[in-house]
């Protein structure tokens, strides 16, 4: 796909050292580290230190005029990159500013595509894309699309797990969740922040005379060792999917079981959740200390629709259909379009920069949680790969020219403070009908750099290639060039 | 069996750009293709296993542990197939459910030993008042409690592993918490959180394998009950009676009649015809002032009265269904009809006016369900008619279809925007079969009520059926839901969807034949919806599994 270089980036100044700076200092800098071997490699204290990813899932899409950051003089016809570092907060998109604290931290990524999903069944693309967008693998058609394979955190999840902690934790106003396992079968969101809370940090055992609730609480292991055994014992006398629906609610159980167990030994600082403060705040400060504590390290926070107080849009109207859907910009708009329709459009325009503004604001104050705990040489941050994705597009069910947040280095997988735009000369997919105009490289590869980058050994998600509007052949495999530098 | 074209054979089928293709296959459990009934041998396919859907097991603790005031089961949602909770594929386990159902054994344990004493000895079989009993009750909650949840008696080995944990937690911590514990490792047991189904390996023949008695009754019981068998179908199992097939129907016919049947039966059409939208739906406060939460919930809860009503107190048909005009108001919700206003606070029967309204297409919750926040939407009307009623494919709009509300010029009524918003050929493929449903609505608002006049110009409700068994024109709502009580497409639609609940699955193509039989069935019966649960628990086929490949010859 993309063989054209990204071009190098200019030395910028920096606040501190980062991750990245570190390894180079160490010698270690460079694409060796997109591999997972690394590992091996590196310092003991920096062993030590996991690798975590974040991923925050907002409903709808960006305002591309208010979200793209551009500089004069840049080339069109190629990838380029520049440096986010020495931008002022004014020369960031109206949309991004409030991340300007973080940029150095940013890896902004203009003009993927959800390749695969363009190439699939069309459908609503509500549907389409939230199937596509985290698995890269085509979707079912009956009654509502799902999806079909495993969504890339559970993929990272399933590499970076560990007996006796949480797999992953999925917090989220989102009740159609778009994290999937193998077969598409969809993890639920915790939605309710007390809740989660409740689960990951639970109060500690009391010493006093133990109550009789205190005494089922403490043998709630033991429960759930015999259950594991009897789901165990059941197994063999079923057979195929059936038998496999048990494995697995058995392996569900054993984890519940040495959660508690190993949980119990875990000293974390439990956050504090002022009443104040939004569900989402609640979430970043849940999820940022379920990650600093190494009680999980895949954790991500979908933000379903926004309510229009959110966002401050007048009460009573309807954000998907009035705002989102009218969100048009450019070719989008009609030639012929009426004084009322652009008024409407301008309004749609308006609100839904002020819906992503929200998000963009809520993830710097997650990024503000993170960068806030010390942790080797730099930060939580600096080992956490964060990344920000929109549902769609726009507001206008488009699946190409994606508006892409990552932060954080990964613990030095990619170099961070740049903004990447991936031009749009690759070849559009066959639909059934047209415009087919180019796009950007397809996410999928970016979702196999992330996996790479946290350690999976994944070469392509399920879907590996399409038939472009010229007949020719579109790879989907690999991972995205540039990213590292 | 005549098989006419039994379902609604729409130009538009799946996407846009394939017309005549659906994904899936359209004329396989749907269609009417299939060849006569093989009568001599029985078609039972590959069936995956059941976990109780989040309905099935709150009913079941509730009949497990009657009179106990049990805690509000949380549990994350399940994916839904045709509306459907309980598809077997579907509901696989997960992290947050297998902790949720560790929350809930708890918690319902908890509630158990606190209950009255009387109900506590009732639900558990005993309870040791001292010392020198707590062994024995131990044993005892095992066996008759262990028989009621596991839907059958535990074998002696079970016992035993029960046993052992009791005696263990009794020992180290005394009655109370072992009794608890005991009943936190009994609701989590595979026995109770799926339906195992082993069968007799003795009978079977290669390629069927006979399910036990206590497996066949644990269908029937889920199948019209929605739960758990009760002491009488447990004792006729235990007896061998169920594979008396006279013996087998009276229990059939007692468990329909039985007042279990009834919120059974009133879930399987909130799924079919997903009441519960109405809750999740928003209007313009300037336009429906009068739209808030209690006229929202009057309207959902006048669904499942409605329901109930038709099926066991009045005629107890799908016509009735579709054309009776029964309503349970509140003074909301009498308002928004314009029936006669009951006392403040309570609910009424009322009877609605024959010229505005008929059965269940043209009550407020579903016209308010399926429409946008100032006006109705014949498109979300119609594709639900001919979806859930006709059972016809649709696939979804192109993406670059506009599906926001039109904004209504001065002059244009709702109809004309949508007219104008649809005309194009390519929506036209798809759209004439929809709105000709879908406009017969025309004269209720995006709240259900009713009107003659849209936008200062009289309401236009004239549509039409197309590639059903009962095309042609229609004028208005009430003359649709007659039309649609007429057809046998709309009749093996329900029964289909009737399969898919009770099966937990759609029909595969092979078993065309089969559903085809039970829509005979429930024509012959008048469209007795009670007749038909009947027919679907009495098929020869309920009472068999498809033999896996370790068994087959």
């Amino acid at each position: 796909m993309s063989d054209e270089p990204i071009r190098p980036s200019r030395p910028r100044p920096r606040l501190r050292p980062t991750r990245r700076t570190f390894l180079t200092a160490l010698g270690l800098g460079g694409a060796g580290l997109l591999l997972p071997s690394l590992g091996g490699r590196r310092t003991i204290a920096e062993d030590s230190i996991p690798k975590r990813f974040l991923l925050l899932w907002s409903a709808h899409g960006t305002v591309r005029s208010q979200w793209k950051i551009d500089r004069p003089g840049l080339p069109t016809d190629r990838d380029v990159s520049f440096d986010l570092g020495s931008l002022t907060e004014a020369e960031m998109s109206p949309i991004l500013r409030p991340l300007h604290r973080h940029r150095d931290k940013l890896l902004v990524l203009e003009g993927l595509a959800q390749t695969s999903a363009l190439a699939d069944e069309v459908g609503n693309n509500h549907f389409v894309a939230r199937s596509h967008l985290l698995t890269g693998a085509p979707y079912r058609s009956e009654d509502r699309a799902r999806p079909t394979a495993m969504s890339i955190d559970q993929r990272i999840a399933d590499t970076v797990r560990r007996e006796g902690r949480f797999d992953s934790i999925e917090l989220g106003t989102n009740r159609d969740s778009v994290i999937t396992r193998e077969r598409g079968e969809v993890l639920p969101t915790q939605t309710d922040p007390a809740a989660a809370f409740e689960l990951l940090f639970p109060p500690d055992a009391s010493t006093a005379e133990p109550t009789v609730d205190e005494r089922v609480r403490r043998e709630r292991r033991s429960v759930l060792d015999f259950v594991a055994g009897e789901y165990e014992r059941t197994m063999p006398r079923l057979s195929g999917d059936d038998r496999r629906k048990l494995e697995q609610h058995r392996d569900l159980v054993r984890d519940l079981e040495s959660r508690i167990g190993a949980l119990a030994g875990v000293t974390c600082g439990r956050p504090e959740l002022a009443s104040a403060e939004t569900r989402f705040e609640h979430f970043a400060r849940i999820a940022s200390a379920a990650l600093a504590c190494d009680l999980t390290r895949v954790a991500s926070i979908q933000m379903g629709q926004l309510d229009t107080a959110e966002f401050g849009a007048p009460a009573g109207t309807d954000v998907h259909q009035d705002w989102a859907h009218n969100a048009r910009e450019g070719a989008e708009v009609p030639a012929d379009e009426s004084a009322a329709a652009r008024m409407q459009r301008e309004d749609a325009l308006r609100w839904m920069t002020e819906y992503n503004l929200v998000h963009a604001r809520q993830l710097a104050f997650l990024l503000d949680l993170l960068d806030s705990v010390p942790e080797g040489d730099g930060t939580l941050l600096d080992h956490t790969c964060v990344l920000w994705l929109t549902e769609l597009s726009t507001g206008t069910h488009e699946l190409r020219d994606m508006p892409v947040v990552m932060a954080g280095g990964c613990g030095g997988a990619f170099e961070t403070g740049r903004y990447l735009r991936y031009a749009q000369n690759r070849p559009m997919p066959q639909r059934p009908w047209g415009p087919y105009p180019p796009i950007g490289p397809a996410h999928s590869h970016l979702l196999v750099s992330i996996a790479r980058a946290m350690g999976a050994e994944l070469d392509a998600l399920p879907m590996t290639e399409a038939t472009g509007a010229d007949g020719e052949r579109i790879d989907l495999t690999g991972p995205l060039a540039g990213l590292a530098g | 069996m005549v098989s006419l074209a039994l379902v609604a054979g729409l130009g538009c089928r799946g996407t846009i750009s394939e017309p005549g293709v659906t994904p899936g296959d359209p004329s396989g459990p749907g269609g009417g293709e299939g060849g006569a009934c093989d009568a001599a041998s029985l078609h039972v396919p590959d069936t995956p296993l059941r976990r109780l859907s989040h309905t099935e097991l709150r009913f079941t603790l509730r009949d497990l542990f009657a009179g106990v005031a049990l805690p509000e089961v949380d549990l994350i949602g399940d994916p839904r197939i045709y509306g459907f909770e309980n598809n077997a594929d579907a509901l696989a386990p997960n992290a947050v459910l297998v902790e949720q159902y560790d929350r809930a054994a708890v918690d319902v344990a908890r509630r158990v030993v606190s209950a009255p004493a009387d109900v506590r000895a009732r639900a558990l079989g005993c309870w040791a008042d001292t010392p020198d009993a707590e062994r024995d009750c131990g044993r005892t909650i095992i066996a008759d409690l262990g028989r009621r949840a596991f839907r059958r008696p535990l074998t002696a080995e079970e016992q035993g592993r029960y046993r052992d944990l009791f005696d263990a937690q009794h020992m180290a911590h005394g009655f109370e918490v072992a009794v608890r514990l005991l009943l936190e490792a009994m609701l989590q047991a595979p026995q109770v959180l799926y339906r195992l189904e082993l069968g007799n390996p003795a009978e079977s023949d290669g390629e069927l394998v006979a399910l036990t008695d206590h497996e066949l009754a644990t269908r029937l019981s889920y199948l019209l009950w929605s739960s758990t068998p009760d002491e009488e179908l447990l004792a006729a199992a235990d007896a061998g009676a169920l594979s008396d097939e006279a013996q087998l129907e009276a229990q059939v016919r007692r468990m329909v009649d039985d007042p279990k049947a009834r919120a059974a039966v009133v879930d399987f059409h909130r799924q079919w015809l997903d009441f519960g939208r109405v809750e999740d739906v928003n209007k313009d406060s300037e336009l429906y002032p009068s739209f808030g939460d209690p006229l929202r919930w009057a309207m959902r809860d006048e669904l499942d009265r409605f329901v109930e009503h038709v099926v066991f107190d009045g005629e107890g048909t799908l016509r009735a269904l579709l054309l009776d005009r029964t309503t349970f108001v509140d003074d909301r919700l009498a308002t928004l009809y314009g029936v006669e206003l009951p006392a403040e606070g309570e609910v009424a029967q009322r009877t609605l006016p024959a010229d505005q309204r008929a059965g269940i297409l043209t009550r407020a919750a579903f016209l308010t369900s399926h429409a946008h926040q100032q006006t109705g939407s014949p498109p979300l009307r119609g594709v639900f008619v001919l979806r859930r009623m006709l059972c016809a494919e649709i696939g979804a709009p192109p993406p670059n279809a506009d599906t926001t509300a039109p904004v209504l010029t001065p002059e244009q009524t709702n109809r004309e925007a949508f007219e104008a918003r649809t005309a194009s050929a390519t929506c036209q493929s798809c759209h004439h079969a929809i709105n000709g449903v879908g406009f017969t609505f025309e004269h209720y608002d995006a709240i259900g009520a009713f009107r003659e006049v849209d936008n200062g110009r009289p309401v236009d409700a004239s549509g039409w059926l197309t590639d059903t068994d009962v095309d042609g024109a229609v004028d208005g709502p009430v003359a649709l839901s007659e039309r649609l009580s007429e057809s046998a497409v709309v009749e093996r639609c329900a029964t289909l969807s009737w399969f898919r609940y009770a099966e937990g699955r759609d029909a595969a193509p092979s078993e065309t034949c089969e559903v085809d039989a039970l829509a005979d069935v429930f024509a012959e019966s008048g469209g007795d919806v009670r007749e038909l649960m009947v027919a679907l628990a009495m098929r020869p086929e309920l009472r068999y599994r498809a033999a896996t490949d370790g068994e087959t010859r």
